[in-house]
């Protein structure tokens, strides 16, 4: 017996010499066809063999569990390609191919999972994207580190995601040059609905009640809605507690900038109510932050605070199972006081002096101007199992948000000193209801037929700035999934209906003669994988996407104090019709994992706000105009990662990122594209990296490019000089005898204190970037059994 | 065990309503009432002769109606007492704002930037700290031409400074034409 044994640690496959096996020099013509041996080996890191590991083979009835040694073997294989997928709790599941061709002898590795582990089953079953659809998944380890500074932020450490700022405390996230109505955010599973079209309006969601964020990228995924012509954001909480009894986290953080302190903590229970189980979670965040700083000056009024809360409860029986979700976000959020402008001249005096006008002092204090935003969230889902079939599942949900704008500017007089009377009060109530249904043609085609409805009311309570409107959407999809494990091809297509009516609700007679919208269209995508050899595959897909033009761009009028512009609407907007087209490419061999992706998206009756030749003339001074106009562009970009491990201590990831935006009518660029980035990550492992309680210390090399790319005539200040940026990060494990080990992170970020200015910072007229930041945290698991 | 399925779901609606009861969107409150400045009205006084007043109205606020500007025309050589008022004209009675930048005088400032002909004006008012504040002045005509004088009141100027009228928020920025006889 001549048997190599191969170890394949999941994300760092060496898949390549993993088909290193042999048997029987004497030749495979003794064999008759279906004779193959395949014995398989289940181990742990630490290389301990890892008993009840649930081996299943893709599109067979074949499969077992490993026996005390951590082995299983299986009999009488075929010459074939066989996809063998590992599933243990509390164990990441993992996937290999092979194609059996001798006797085989696998030792497969498998990680421990970080996250909660996977109790009740219908927690733990979500929504499985395949490899037809291009995603990124920002890995635990990365979001736990990043968690502290926002949703976008965290995001932005994946290649092809950046942010659009305003300050340093609102920040969104950019996908394929595009943001807020063109890229949809679900929290578990679910679309969030906010006041998501300004771009002064961060996403309402807490990192930490996530383990899991992925980003679909182009028109990936029509399940969630034919709208999102930039990408998706999935954002989903852990599964709860299988197994009876109690465990949970907390999250302790602090950082030097601002003085933010931060807690977060978890709660995980499950209970027998005689034969059912119900299992729950509460969870919480705490947030406290002041006056943040850069290298030169604080900034005042920059403080944060936020207080979120959630829990799930959920439960299983039989073929069913159902969830509770409810997650409450608050935040108070300080805006930079220099960025309040009265006029153009204010705005052309501030960009002219570049700075704030004082050094600034640290407060926690948060004075006008100020947003306070309240996101509601109540989710119920329910998931039937079909036999043989795969599941229905029925989600409904109801949302609240309540944002809050403090503005100091004000007409005339003083600002009164409470905070009582906002000077613009969104309130928006959603209900949406949503229907999947799984079916299976064959073993190798595998349907999603689904329907989705909205109801939602908006009201503008103070401030004029869009009218109140009651907006009903419905839509209906079906997706079709052909996978063989023997073949080399995948595809997915898809095609969805929606339809939006859009009643204003508002008594302005300007308005009358638009009290009834309608827009109705199909969106549609074509997806298909060819798996190169067992360690790469090419993703190409295509898609076609539309999106309703805005109550905002639709209807908005007045002065937008942030850029001090006139901003008009039009009714007469039509909805816009994007076609996105993406080539993806994985390679994960022997040292080096790779992933790019290139797209060109093509967007007709984009919408965008055009510079007029007149100004508009107020009492305050002249204010250049822009309307809401429509025109086709083009954006095409480049982002890829590629991480190359010298051995088990040593990695280098090279991430690089570039966008390009044009105008194609107007035969322009366009404004507030992303500038071309380049990251370097080098990581020094202490322990051996597969160790699950490893140590590292990484270095994250940034440099962004100046912006060359930018329209004439849009903007007030040229785009800043491109910067390096140095972050460093140290990350370890705590022994302890009582507890689980505790995991401590301590990072330096922007190490060098570095002076630069961010053009995709919509206060880079006023303000540097934030300086250096020491960020020290810990995660203190408790009660895992 | 059918029992314990609907007594779970009652268990879960009950706490689907307590999650409902939360928060809901409250009516409408009314639109808040904001002062607003729709008008500059400034008076040139001569020495002998009677007073005149020029205005620069934007009764409807930013947007909509344009502006209605008036021009200002004095005579050569002349000089002149100067006073500047705001109004808010929306509002019946109209509402003299004037009062309450008095009352606030530390914290705001009337600039004049002339342009072309337009005589050059002196603050001769100030606000309760001695510094200047401008809703009174005087200027002096020199020859016949055209030109323009821009009005502005800044709020919480920085009175020190050097350059006191490019520090601080723009209340009003208003350009009326001036022509010299």
């Amino acid at each position: 017996m001549n048997v190599s044994h191969i170890q394949c640690i999941k994300y760092r496959c060496f898949l390549g010499i993993m088909l290193l096996f042999s048997n029987y020099l004497v030749g495979q013509e003794l064999h008759s066809p279906c004779s193959f041996k395949v014995k398989i080996a289940v181990v742990d890191p630490q290389g301990k063999p890892l008993t009840f590991v649930n081996v299943g083979v893709i599109g067979q009835s074949l499969g077992g569990s490993t026996n005390e040694e951590g082995i299983l073997n299986f009999y009488n294989l075929c010459k074939d390609t066989y996809a063998f997928q590992f599933s243990r709790i509390g164990w990441e599941a993992d996937e290999v191919t092979f194609l059996i061709e001798k006797d085989t002898s696998i030792l497969m590795v498998l990680k421990e999972s970080g996250i909660m582990l996977d109790k009740i089953t219908v927690l733990g079953y979500g929504d499985k994207l395949g490899k037809t659809t291009i995603k990124e998944v920002l890995d635990l380890e990365t979001l736990r580190s990043n968690m502290g500074f926002g949703l976008a932020e965290s995001l932005k450490q994946l290649p092809g995601v950046q942010t659009l700022n305003t300050g340093a405390s609102i920040s969104k996230p950019i996908i394929q040059g595009l943001h807020s109505n063109r890229v949809l955010i679900l929290q578990n599973g679910v679309r969030q609905e906010g006041q998501q079209w300004g771009s002064e309006h961060a996403p309402e969601i807490d990192p930490f009640l996530s383990t899991k964020i992925q980003v679909i990228k182009g028109a990936g995924s029509i399940r969630y809605g034919g709208d999102a012509l930039g990408g998706i954001i999935l954002v989903e909480p852990p599964a709860l507690k299988k197994e009876e009894g109690i465990d949970g986290e907390l999250h302790l953080q602090g950082m030097s900038n601002g003085q933010m302190g931060i807690a977060s903590g978890q709660l995980n229970g499950n209970y027998s109510l005689g034969k059912l189980p119900i299992a729950g979670r509460i969870q919480g965040t705490l947030k406290n932050g002041g006056n943040m700083h850069t290298p030169d000056y604080y900034m005042n009024n920059t403080g944060v605070r936020e207080k979120n809360f959630s829990w799930m409860l959920g439960t299983e029986k039989n073929k069913l199972s159902s969830l509770i979700f409810y997650s409450r976000y608050f935040s108070i959020l300080g805006i930079l006081k220099d960025a309040h402008i009265g006029n153009l001249t204010d705005l052309l005096n501030a960009i002219d002096r570049g700075r704030p006008l004082s050094e600034g002092s640290f407060s926690r204090e948060i004075g006008r101007p100020q947003q306070q935003i309240l996101h509601e969230f109540f989710h119920w889902k329910n998931i039937i199992e079909i036999p043989g079939e795969g599941h229905l599942e029925i989600n409904l949900s109801r949302q609240f948000n309540r944002r809050k704008e403090f503005d100091a500017h004000r007409n005339f007089g003083a600002l009164p000193a409470s905070l009582e009377n906002p000077n613009i009060l969104f309130e928006i109530t959603t209900f949406r209801g949503e229907i999947d249904l799984e079916h299976n043609w064959n073993s190798d085609f595998h349907g999603h037929l689904g329907l989705a409805v909205m109801h939602q009311v908006n009201t503008t309570d103070r401030g004029s700035l869009i009218p109140d409107y009651t907006q009903r959407t419905g839509g209906i999809y079906y997706t079709l999934k052909y996978k063989k494990p023997t073949s080399l091809w995948e595809f997915e297509g898809g095609i969805r209906y929606d339809m939006n009516r859009l009643r204003l609700d508002d008594l302005n007679p300007k308005l009358q003669d638009f009290k009834q919208n309608q827009f109705q269209g199909f969106s549609g995508t074509l997806s298909s994988v060819f798996h190169l050899s067992n360690s790469g595959f090419l993703v190409f897909q295509t898609g076609s996407s539309w999106r309703t033009p805005h109550v905002s761009e639709l209807f908005s009028e007045g002065v937008h104090h942030g850029s001090a512009s006139y901003e008009k609407g039009n009714p007469y907007l039509n909805p816009e019709r994007a076609l996105n087209n993406s080539v993806h490419f994985e390679l994960k061999h022997d040292k080096f994992n790779i992933q790019w992706t290139a797209y060109y998206n093509r967007i007709n009756n984009y919408i965008f706000l055009s510079p007029q030749k007149e100004a508009v003339l107020t009492i305050r001074g002249a204010f250049p105009a822009f309307n809401y106009s429509q025109t086709n562009v083009s954006i095409a970009g480049l982002d890829g990662n590629m991480t190359y491990s010298l051995n088990n201590h040593w990695d280098f990831t090279f991430q690089a990122a570039m966008v390009k935006g044009r105008n194609i009518t107007g035969n322009d660029f366009l404004i507030y594209m992303p500038t071309n980035k380049v990251q370097v990550f080098t990581t020094y492992y202490l322990n051996a990296k597969e160790n699950t309680t490893h140590s590292f210390i990484r270095t994250q090399l940034t440099h962004v490019a100046k912006q060359g790319r930018v329209p004439a005539d849009f903007d007030y200040a040229l785009p800043p000089d491109g910067y390096f940026r140095l972050d460093i990060e140290f990350l370890t494990h705590l022994k302890t005898n009582v507890l689980p080990d505790i995991e401590v992170g301590l990072a330096l970020n922007n190490a060098t204190n570095s002076r630069y200015r961010e053009y995709l910072n919509r206060f880079r007229y006023f303000i540097q970037e934030p300086g250096r930041n020491l960020v020290i945290r810990l995660r203190i698991p408790f009660g895992h059994s | 065990m059918k029992n314990q399925l609907f007594s779970t779901f009652l268990f879960f609606a009950f706490l689907a309503f307590i999650s409902f009861s939360c928060e809901k969107d409250t009516t409408g409150d009314p639109a808040n009432e904001q002062e607003l400045i729709t008008t500059v009205s400034i008076t040139f006084t001569p020495a002998s002769g009677a007073a005149r007043s020029f205005k620069w109205t934007d009764k409807d606020g930013a947007g909509g109606l344009a502006p209605v500007i008036e021009s200002i025309t004095l005579a050569a050589n002349t000089s002149y007492t100067i006073s500047t008022s705001f109004l808010d004209e929306s509002k019946s009675p109209v509402v003299n704002i004037t009062a309450e930048i008095q009352d606030e005088s530390n914290d705001h400032l009337v600039c004049y930037v002339p342009s072309g002909s337009a005589p050059a004006v002196q603050i001769t008012d100030t606000d309760k700290k001695k510094n200047p504040l401008g809703l009174a002045g005087t200027a002096k005509t020199t020859a016949a031409g055209n030109g323009s004088l821009k009005i502005s009141l800044k709020h919480q100027p920085d009175k020190k400074s050097t350059t006191p009228c490019s520090i601080g928020e723009t209340d009003v920025e208003v350009t009326f034409p001036v022509t010299i006889n």
